[in-house]
Order: C-alpha cells, then structure tokens, then sequence
C-alpha cells in the first residue's frame, strides 16, 4: 500500500487541503502550529476511519474527537487516495462527523468497495493490510514518544516487540496478559490451602460450614419431628387414660345412681304395699300340712301292685319231685360207633358193586411154549420160504431166532418141566371146577360159598402159575439164542436152510403147525388165553380182598354195639339199630332229669317275688289307710269315697295352704327388705340420695355419649347383680370400683404430665429450631459459589495454558524474522560495531554480537541511537510479519528526530531513506536538521519533501 | 355442590438461588396464597376445599408452617376442608398432619387406598394418602367405587398422558392412566401434582396456585368446581398468586458501551414487579465491560432480581483475529482446537482476549 494524497476537507484547522505523498519517502516539515499533527491525524483518520457503534464512545474515540474535529462547522471529512500492491487505487472517503457518508471506492472500476474493509462501522483503509486502526496505528505510526521512550528505557524494546507480537501491538503484552490471568486467579480464586482467604477457599469453607449447618438443621428437625410424633402419642396416652377415668367415673357414677333410684323406689314401693307396719306370720310348717304332706308324698310315691304270673313255687316243688334220675350210657351215637357203622356200610357196599367174574379161558396146547415162542418160531420158518434174506429180515428174525434152539430136540422136555406141567394142569382143572361150582353157587345166591370160591381161585391160580412157569422154564431152555451163535451162523444161506430145517422138525415134534402162518394163529390164541387168565385171576383177588375188608368191619362194628349193652347176635344191622334207639331214649331221660339242677333255685326265686308282691299290697293298703285319716284329720270337708278323690281333696287343700304361707312369707320378706333399705332412714332421705347420685351421675357423663359406661373395657366388670334385697347394686369383679377409678386417674395424671413435659420439650426445641430450608439455601448458594469460582480457577488455568502456548508459538515463528530483519542492517546502523543479532523466542529479547572479540550483548544496553534504529527496524520487521502477505505497510513518523543530537537524527533519516526504498516512508517533522537532510538527500521521484505554511497547506 | 379444588403449594419450598431474604419473602408469599385460598372459599361459599397434596414439604416444614395451617384451615369451618397428603407431605407417624390438632372441620385421608367419605346425599369424595416419598402405587388400580350416586375422587398421582407437558424431571408418582377414572366408575378426579395447570374430561390438575420457579405458564390457582347432578363439572379458574414472576429477555445487539445495557434492561423494568429474571441476548462489542454487579442494581425495588448474562455474546471477529499472525490469534487458534465444551471456550476465549486488551474483568457470565 502506498499513499498517494490526503485531503482534509474538514479536519482540525485545515480545509479543504490536500497532501500528496511520493512512493518512497515523503518529509513533511513544518513549524510549530503548521498543522503537522493534524495532517498526521487526518491522514490517519482518512485511511483508517473511526468506529461508529451503539451507545457511547470510547474514551480514546472522544479524546481524537476532541483534537482533531473542525473547530466550526459540522463537517468532519476526509479523503485519502492509496494504492495498493495489487493495482489498484482506492480513494476513501471519511465521514467522521456523522459516520454515515463513508465509502471505498475502487476509481478505476467506480466500485463501492467498502465492504472489503468494513471495520467497527466504518471503512478502515488497514484492513487491506490485514491491520486494523487501532494496530494499524501501534504497528505503522511511530510517534516521537515512542523513540523517546525506547531510548530513554532500554527495556521498551524488548517490551514493544513483545506487544506487537502479542497484539499488533494494540494492547498488552502476552507476559502483561498471562500476569493479568494469574493475578486475577490469585486474587479471584486464589489457593486451596488452609490459611488461604481467597473465594476457592472461602467457597469451600462455607460449603463446609452450610453442609454442617443442613445437617444440624435436619438432624435437629428430624428430632423435632420424632419428639412431635413422641408428644402426639404422650397426648393420646393422656387423653385415653383420662377418658378413660371419665368413663369409669361416669359408669360408676351412673350404676350408682340407678342403684340408689331403685333402692328408693323399692323402698317407696314396699311402703305402699305395708303402710300399717310388719304383718302377721303364718307358720308354714305345722304338723298336719307335714302330715299331709308326707300322705301324699307316700301317695305320689307308692309302689304299683306286683301282678305274678307262672306256676307257684308249690307247683315247682311237686314237679321237681316227679322228675326221674340221671341215666347210664350213651345220649348219643358215639362217634366211635357211627364211624364203625359207616365203614361197615361201605365195605359192604363195595362187595355189592363189584362186576361179575370174567369168563374162563380156553389154553391152547402150545407145547409149553408162550406166545413169543410161538412167533420166534414162525419167524425161522418164513426166513426159508423167501429167495433172498434182507438186512431187514434178518434184523426182525435174529431176536427172534435167538429164542430157538440150534439143535431142537422135539419132545425133549425135562422133567422138571413135565412136573410144572402136570401141576399146573391139575390146580387149573381143581380150581376151574371149584370156582365153577362157587360161581354157580352165588349165581344162586347160596350164602357161604365165598370159602369155596377162594379154595377155587387159588387152585386156579396156582395151576396158571405153574403152567408160565413151565412154558418159562422150557423157553429159557432153548439152544442158540445167543449173538455169538447167530453170528457164528448168520450171513450163510446154508446155515439159514439148517436153521429152517431144524424149527420145522420141531414144531413137528412138539405137535405144533409147522407153517409160519399157523404158528402165528396159535401164538395169537395164546396170547388171548393168557389175558384172560390175567383178568379172571385179577377179579378173583379183588373179590377176596373186598369181602376179607367187610368181614373186618362187621367185626369191629359187632365188637362195640356188644360193648356198649347190644347183643352181638343181632348182627351189625339190628344191633345198631337198637344203639341208636336206647341212645334216643337215654337222652329223654337225661333232658328231663337235668331239669332238676334249675328248678330249685326257680323256686327260691318264685318264693321271693311272692314275699315281695305280698310287701307291696301291704305297703298300698298302708298309705291308703294314711290318705284317709289325714283327710280327716286335715279336714277336708266331707271325705269322698272314692281315695282318688281323697287324694285330690287333700292336693287342693295342701295348694290353699302354700298360697297362704307363701303370701305371708312374701310379707315379712317385703318389710324385712324395707327395712334393709332404709337402714335407720327415711324414705325422703334414699329418694335425696338417687337424685343427688343422679345428677353426679349425669355431669360426669356429659359429652361421653354412648361411650359413657363400658365398665367391662377397663378390666373391672360391674356386674349390676340381684342382690337379696331385690335392689341391683352395682358390684365388680376384680375390686373395688373407687379403687379402680383411683388407679386410673393416676395413671391418667402421669400420661398427662408426661404429654405436657414432651409438649413443652417440643416448645422449647421449635424454638430454637434452626430452619432447614434456608440452611439448604445456604448450601446451595455456597454450592453455587464453589462452582463459580471453580469454573472460574478452570477457565483461567485453561486459558493462561492455552495463551502461554500461543506466545511461545508466536514468538518461535517470529524471532528468525526479526533476527533477519535487523541482521541486514546492524553492521551499517552500527557503523560496524556489531555484525550479528540475535532474538530470544521466550522474550523475544535481542541481542547484538559486537565485530570486536566476538562478545553477544544485550541490545538494551546499546547507545540511544542504536537502540531507536534497532526499534525502528523490529518495529518495520513485526509490520512486515503482521500485515496481510503481498501488502507492503506504509510507515508513518511524527517527529522521530526532534530528541536526537544531529548525528542520531543523520543516523536515523538514513535509515528511514534506506527503508523508503522498500515501502513508503512518510515522517512528518519540524526539525530543521530534518529539513536540510532532506533537502541534501532527495533527488529522485520517490521521495518528496512537504513545507507546510502557516495555514497548514502545503507550499 | 361447589367444590375449591388447589394442590402443590409446596409450603415452606427451598428457593436455593436466591437470597436468604427473597426466599424468605417467597415463603411468607405461599402463606399468603393459601390465605387467598381460603378467603375465596369463603367468598364462593364452597361446600368444601379439596387440596390434592404437596400442600407442603415434609422435610422442611417448621412448627410455625404447621400452627398456621391449622389456623387456615380452621378459619374455613363450618366449611370441610378434604386433604390428600401427596410425595411431598406424605403422610407418616411423623408428619405434620398427624401433629397438628385440626379443627373439627378438617379431614385427612390417611390411607394409601381410596376411601370414602360421603359430601353430601348420593355424593361420595373418594380419598388417598401417600403414605411414602416414593413408590406410591396407582391408587385406581383394581379400584371400584362400591355405591351409586356421583363418585369424585381427591389424590395426587401423575396422569401418564400428563407427563410430557410437565416440568423436566417430573416423577410419576402414584401413575394412573387418564381412562382409569371412568373405568373405577368415578364421575371425576381432583389431582394434584403436575404444575402445569391441566382441565382434562375426568380429571383436574388446577397447577401450583403461587409460582415456585421462572417459566411457569398458564393459569395456574384454584379451581372452582361445580358438580352438576348427571356428575359433571364445571369449572372456573381463578389466581391467587402473590408472587408476580416474570421472565424478562432484553436484546442488547451492537451494545458499545455498559450505560447502554443499562438504558435498555431500566426500560425493560418498567412495571414490573415482584422477581424478575432478566436474560440478556445479542452480541455486544468486546470492548463492553459488562458485569453482574452493573445490572443488578437496577432491580432494587425488586423482591428479586435474577440476571443471567451467559447468553450474551462478545462481539469477536474471531476468524479474523485467529488469522493474526499475534499471540492473540495464535490463542483464539489453540482454543478452537481444543474442542472445549461451547460455553466453557466462550469463557476463556473472553478472558484470554480480554487478558490481551489489559482488562481485568476476566469472569465472564
């Protein structure tokens, strides 16, 4: 940005005036009064504006006002004409009176640009630069005080630097602002340490404080309420005892009284009833209502005839005396006896159901050979007759043969066997005879010709017997039936042939068929004959052993009917008939006889009743007797015939007695009781009493309502009983009645004394009650301040945190800058006396290394002209970090030189000139010195000297 | 029959910001109330007042709270006076119900299920107590009324369908659903507990009869109920406040200097009563040097004066100042990043820069 005019068309003293300025550097001098002041103030106002906002100005605004506004007239205008690096040229117009007619204009476009650098309401020209007024003026304006201050205070400086970099060098520095944060947090917050009287501490000890203070405040109305709820019940205790109390009282009270008004009222009323004194007695227990009494009471009691029924005990005696005596024997059938009988009877009737005898059989002449002989025979025969033997044949034929001889001998039969055989054919033919003529004998019914038949069968038998035995023996007798023979034998056709021959010549011999087929007939007939034999001689035994059987019962049934009185000779079927019936006829007896062990005690028994019976009718007939003399002894009236009617005469006249007496009674009963309840009184006097226990009775039982006597809920029952007297007197069952009210009030009095000690407790600590709402109040409000200042310690921590970082930032980034800044020029500026500088990041301090022996030092301690020519290029070095990039800041001056001696100010306009040659440089001045150098020092176009005259204008 | 039906007074509340005497004067302004209350019973001439509990708050309540309840509702007799203790002042061995010797006229429900008593021939007012400061079940659960006539009903619950309309945090004590009422064979509900006054069909919440806090809307007070003889109500609403509460926003935009904050928040005041909460809004210019203790003074004659600064922007460009090659920008660079909480980087991005333009007043509001 380059300046190119300022027109103060009203601005302090100067109207409608203009500067102009050169690119380079541009020196207005004038005299005291010239107007450069204004000039600097106008030009300062035309680029930058003044803020236009709501409400008052600020004090800075109201002092520029002050200076520099029109001394007339109500104008207070500007007008700056600038260039800026990208071309273009902006002429601002500034309405400082009204702030309204403000305005950027782009000349070559005509544009209204003013919002481009709208700024706290008006236009300012520095924000193209990235400044604003008020950093345009602490950045590019350089007024005379500032190099004063700088030469006179060596740490300025520093101090300026650190402004710029803090704030455009607008306000504090960072140090200024972090001391700020920290007094601040010391002083509004302060530490959290016990000696500490700053708000953190503070707000904790009151938060401490109200915490106790609550707590106490609730602990204390928690008690209160515990107490309330203590004294609220100590009062219902009282008020139930006391009600209690009044209740009883009234009860009592009321008992009494109605006690006292019936024992008035009775009084009254036996009054009445005897006005004229005690009555007359009447003697209730005289000897003939005793009598008659005792009459009727005998009457009422007496017993009823006794009707007998039955024979007399005479009649008992003489039958007992027909009675015949005990008999010998048996009552009964013995067991022993009808057992006997009845195996008797079945032994016999198992004779009676045998079947008939089997027929005899025929025997075949067999030649003393059995069945299987008969058949082993045929076999050796048939095996002749077939061409060819088989396995099978052989098979069937060789057990068979094994009974034929190998070498028979026909009729070859010892003679032991011919023995058997004669025996056997002698017994068979004896015994077939005898049994034949047994048999025709019982077919006959011919009795005892069992023995016979036995002698029979045994013949019989014994004759089979030996002709088995003789058939056995000869079987057993025959040759070649052993396995060794056979085999010896066998296999060979020849032998077989032989063997044919040989059972052939023996059936010859024997007189038996020779053929196979009629040795197998007659083995056929044998063995038929043989099973009848077996059956006959099977039936035979039988029979013998079933009579044997009933032979042996009869005896034995015979043997007891003999023992037992009944001839044997009458046989088992008439004797046992005959038991049976003297059995019958014994028990007759004995049923009979045996009458006689009861009959006696019977008759004992009999006489008794009879003895009673008689009592009876003697006791009736007395009491009879009785009715009618006391009837007349009583008095009756004419005694009725009849006793019922006796008896009811005397009933009526007992009646009319006891109605006598008992009125009596009642009399004497009614004064004694009269006289029971006067008790030596009046009757006024117990009718004074009720009424005045009435009206007790009433006041105590006012407001009770129905509650007013419940005596049974206080533990002592008032039981209102009759008494003897008549009256209802009210008694307790567990004491006295006074002595139960006195425990009650007493309790009552303590319930209530301990109801008004609570109460009065409960008074005394509402009192002194402290309030919990407002001590919560309290902790709120000290909550409140904890958080507050708590907010505030964090916000300032963070905040001072957050800004230290940001300088160290700044200042890192911004030393190189400077360094290089004031590098280039130290060694012209120092006339070479130092050729290096230096800038501390923390504090952005500078230090300057001197050309001889190399030493660093501190730039504070340079001469005042090094130190404003060092100041003056920070100052241009921190304008050229601070504005926008591509802009170039103009550099205002006021009087830099005025306290400088002529070779600081040479130095000094030097280097002004010098920095011309990179920005626009304008110094306003009213050193002459200034004035000459600048007369000596401009020759080209880039720079321009200014003369103001009197008026301000330029010349 | 006329009916005052009132709930939530919340006798002997905590105001916990405000000061000791304000708060002080805020309770002495909910006696008053009940005062009122009382005074316009008399006045309708009600047959009876029904306070649907929270009538005050059990764990603060002093013996003075509980003489002069007594005392008010004793200067209603004959008229009857019907108390359904609620979550507040619920009713145990210890409350202040139970200490205190009502007069004749007054009843207490004392058990936790709906219990009747009869208001007039052929009208039964059902009550309940909570008898817990929590967990109070729903009193119409598998309740029915047991008898003909017009049924009504006195407790304090929260009606489900209520809750969203009420302030935040509202417990639902002893819930009930709105249909409950009809189901239970009641012809209507006297309820307290939302603060927002609410006239549904069934049921009444008449709201907290004097402000307890700010933001409090709608016609809250007593509510004079008519019962027709179909069961029907009608009802009226009238306010018994005595606390005048009032929510005052002022817009202080492009504010340069304090007197005109000042000017504007004196104009705002004008007429206003009782406790004011002043908010103030905009953006101001950062050169403003605005404190708590330059506005308060304003609400002298205030019962209280609350001022809330926080939603006062400064008026920093800090775009602009964040590209500042300056440690001030380098500053407003950090914190942005530092992903602070909004309110709390308002807080130092204003001390810091106020740090940077030598002021000292650094708290901010």
């Amino acid at each position: 940005m380059r300046i190119e005019r300022v027109t103060a068309h009203a601005f302090g003293p100067l109207h409608d005036e203009t500067l102009e300025f050169a690119p380079g550097m541009t020196l207005v001098y004038g005299r005291n009064e010239a107007g450069k002041s204004s000039w600097h103030a106008a030009l300062y106002a035309g680029l930058c504006g003044v803020r236009r906002a709501k409400g008052q100005p600020l004090a800075e605004d109201r002092e520029f006002r002050e200076q520099h506004k029109p001394w007339d007239g109500e104008r207070w205008e500007t007008e700056v004409l600038l260039r800026l690096e990208d071309g273009r040229r902006i002429e601002l117009r500034q309405d400082l009176a009204g702030r309204v007619a403000c305005r950027a204009t782009d000349i070559g476009l005509g544009l209204d640009v003013s919002a481009e650098v709208m700024y706290e309401g008006s236009p300012d020209g520095s924000r193209w630069l990235g400044l604003d007024r008020r950093a345009f003026l602490a950045t590019a304006c350089v007024d005379q005080a500032e190099l004063l201050a700088v030469a006179q205070d060596p740490n300025r400086l520093q101090e300026h630097m650190q402004r710029a970099a803090a704030t455009r060098g607008t306000d504090a520095t960072a140090v200024e602002a972090i001391q700020r944060l920290e007094h601040v947090r010391r002083e509004q917050v302060g530490a959290d340490t016990a000696n500490s009287v700053k708000p953190l501490r503070r707000a904790r000890r009151e938060i401490e404080a109200a915490e106790r203070a609550l707590g106490d405040a609730r602990e204390r109305h928690d008690a209160f309420l515990a107490l309330s709820a203590s004294a609220e019940a100590a009062r219902g205790r009282a008020e139930a005892a006391e009600a209690e109390a009044r209740r009883l009282a009234a009860g009592v009270a009321d008992s009494r009284a109605v006690a006292a008004r019936a024992r008035a009222d009775r009084a009254a009323a036996l009054l009445t009833r005897h006005p004229d004194g005690p009555p007359a007695g009447l003697v209730s227990g005289d000897h003939v209502s005793q009598r008659v009494a005792a009459a009727l009471d005998a009457w009422e009691r007496r017993p009823s005839p006794v009707v007998l029924g039955g024979p007399s005990a005479d009649v008992l005696q003489q039958e007992l005396a027909r009675l015949p005596a005990e008999p010998t024997g048996d009552l009964a059938p013995a067991q022993v006896v009808v057992r006997a009988k009845a195996e008797f009877d079945r032994r016999q009737e198992a004779l009676r159901l045998l079947d008939p005898p089997p027929v005899q059989p025929t025997v075949p002449m067999t030649a003393g050979l059995d069945a299987a002989a008969l058949l082993d025979l045929a076999a050796r025969l048939e095996a002749t007759e077939s061409t060819e033997s088989t396995g099978a044949e052989r098979r069937a034929t060789g057990p068979a043969g094994r009974l034929l001889p190998r070498t028979a001998r026909p009729g070859g039969v010892g003679r032991r066997e011919q023995a058997l055989w004669v025996g056997a054919g002698t017994a068979a033919v004896s015994g077939s005879l005898v049994l034949a003529g047994v048999l025709g004998g019982a077919l006959a019914g011919t009795i005892g010709s069992a023995g016979w038949a036995v002698v029979g069968l045994l013949c019989l038998v014994a004759g089979l017997g030996l002709a088995r035995s003789a058939a056995h023996d000869r079987a057993r007798r025959l040759p070649g039936t052993s396995e060794a023979d056979w085999a010896a034998t066998g296999g060979d056709r020849a032998d077989r042939e032989t063997d044919r021959e040989t059972a052939r010549a023996f059936a010859a011999q024997a007189g038996l068929p020779t053929t196979s087929a009629g040795l197998r007939e007659l083995a056929e007939a044998r063995r038929g004959a043989d099973a009848s034999e077996v059956r006959l001689v099977t039936w035979i035994q039988l029979e013998a052993d079933r009579r044997a059987a009933k032979q042996a019962a009869e005896s034995t049934l015979v043997e007891l009917l003999a023992a037992r009185d009944v001839d044997p000779a009458l046989g088992p079927e008439t004797g046992y008939e005959l038991y049976l019936a003297n059995c019958q006829s014994r028990s007759e007896l004995a049923r009979q006889a045996s009458r006689a062990a009861g009959l006696g005690p019977a008759i004992e028994t009999r006489r008794r009743l009879e003895h009673n019976a008689a009592e009876v009718r003697r006791r009736i007939e007395t009491t009879e007797t009785e009715l009618w003399q006391v009837a007349h002894l009583a008095n009756v009236g004419e005694v009725p015939a009849e006793l019922a009617g006796v008896v009811a005469a005397l009933h009526a006249w007992q009646s009319e007695r006891t109605s006598a007496v008992a009125l009596a009674e009642t009399a004497l009963g009614d004064w004694g009781e009269l006289e029971t309840l006067l008790g030596g009184r009046t009757l006024a006097a117990l009718q004074a009493d009720a009424e005045r226990l009435a009206h007790r009775a009433a006041d105590l039982g006012e407001d009770l309502g129905d509650s007013a006597i419940a005596l049974d809920q206080i533990g002592a029952t008032a039981d209102l009983v009759a008494q003897g007297t008549g009256v209802r007197q009210p008694t307790f069952e567990n004491g006295d009645p006074e002595r139960h009210l006195a425990d009650l009030e007493r309790r009552a009095s303590t319930a209530r004394a301990d109801a008004e000690r609570t109460t009065g407790q409960l008074t005394e600590m509402a009192l002194g009650l402290p309030s919990v709402v407002e001590a919560e109040e309290r902790r709120a409000a000290a909550t409140a301040e904890l958080e507050r200042v708590e907010l505030l310690d964090r916000v300032l921590e963070t905040t001072l945190t957050l800004l230290r970082q940001a300088e160290q930032r700044v200042h890192r980034d911004l030393a190189p800058i400077l360094n290089a800044s004031i590098a280039a020029r130290l060694p012209r500026i120092s006339a070479g006396r130092y050729l290096e500088a230096a800038v501390n990041p923390a504090d952005l301090a500078v230090r300057v290394k001197a050309a001889d022996g190399g030493q660093w030092r501190d730039a504070r301690r340079l001469s005042h002209g090094t130190r404003e020519q060092i100041h003056l290029l920070l100052r241009v070095a921190m304008t050229e970090q601070l504005v926008t990039p591509g802009e170039i800041a103009p550099l205002l001056l006021d009087e830099v030189t005025v306290q400088s001696d002529q070779r600081r100010a040479t130095e000094l306009l030097d280097l002004l000139h010098d920095l011309s040659r990179e920005r626009q440089v304008i110094l306003f001045t009213h050193d002459e010195r200034a004035l000459a150098w600048a007369r000596q020092a401009f020759a080209g176009p880039a720079d321009r000297l200014v003369e103001l005259g009197a008026a301000g204008g330029a010349v | 029959m006329k009916l005052l039906h009132f709930s939530d007074l919340h006798l002997d509340a905590q105001f916990g910001s405000a000061s000791a005497g304000s708060a002080r004067q805020r309770r002495e302004d909910l006696r008053t109330t009940l005062g009122r209350i009382v005074d316009l019973a008399l006045d309708e001439h009600v047959d009876a007042v029904l306070s649907g509990g929270d009538l005050y708050e059990h764990e603060r309540i002093t013996p003075d709270t509980a003489a002069f309840l007594r005392s008010a509702f004793a200067r209603l007799a004959p008229i009857r006076a019907f108390l359904a203790p609620g979550n507040h002042d619920w009713f145990g061995p210890t409350s202040a119900y139970r200490q205190i010797d009502w007069s004749s006229n007054v009843h207490v429900f004392q058990e936790d299920r709906l219990r009747p008593v009869e208001l007039a021939p052929a009208i039964t007012l059902w009550g309940a107590a909570h008898r817990a400061p929590a967990n109070t079940d729903d009193f119409l659960g598998g309740f029915r009324v047991d008898r003909p006539g017009i049924n009504l009903a006195l407790f304090h619950g929260a009606e489900r369908g209520g809750l969203p309309f009420q302030e935040q945090g509202k417990a639902p004590h002893a819930p009930f659903d709105a249909p409950e009422i009809e189901r239970a064979g009641l012809d209507h509900a006297f309820v307290g507990h939302f603060h927002s006054p609410r006239d549904a069909v069934r049921h009444t919440y008449p709201g907290n009869p004097n402000p307890l806090t700010f933001g409090e809307t709608g016609q809250r007070g007593a509510v004079i109920a008519t019962i027709g003889p179909d069961g029907l109500v009608d009802r009226r609403r009238v306010t018994v406040a005595v606390s005048e509460v009032h929510d005052l926003t002022v817009d202080v935009s492009g504010a340069a200097d304090r007197q005109t904050i000042r000017d504007a928040v004196a104009l705002g005041l004008v007429g206003l009563e009782g406790t004011v909460r002043l908010t103030l809004t905009g953006e101001i210019e950062p050169g403003v040097e605005l404190a708590r203790a330059d506005i308060e003074p304003l609400g002298d004659g205030l019962q209280r004066f609350v001022v809330r600064l926080d939603r006062v922007r400064i008026g920093y460009d800090l775009a602009t100042i964040a590209h500042e090659p300056s440690v001030r920008g380098q500053f407003v660079t950090n914190v942005a990043a530092q992903g602070l909480d909004p309110d709390f980087e308002r807080r130092v991005i204003a001390a810091g820069l106020r740090a940077l333009d030598g002021r000292t007043d650094l708290e901010i509001d």
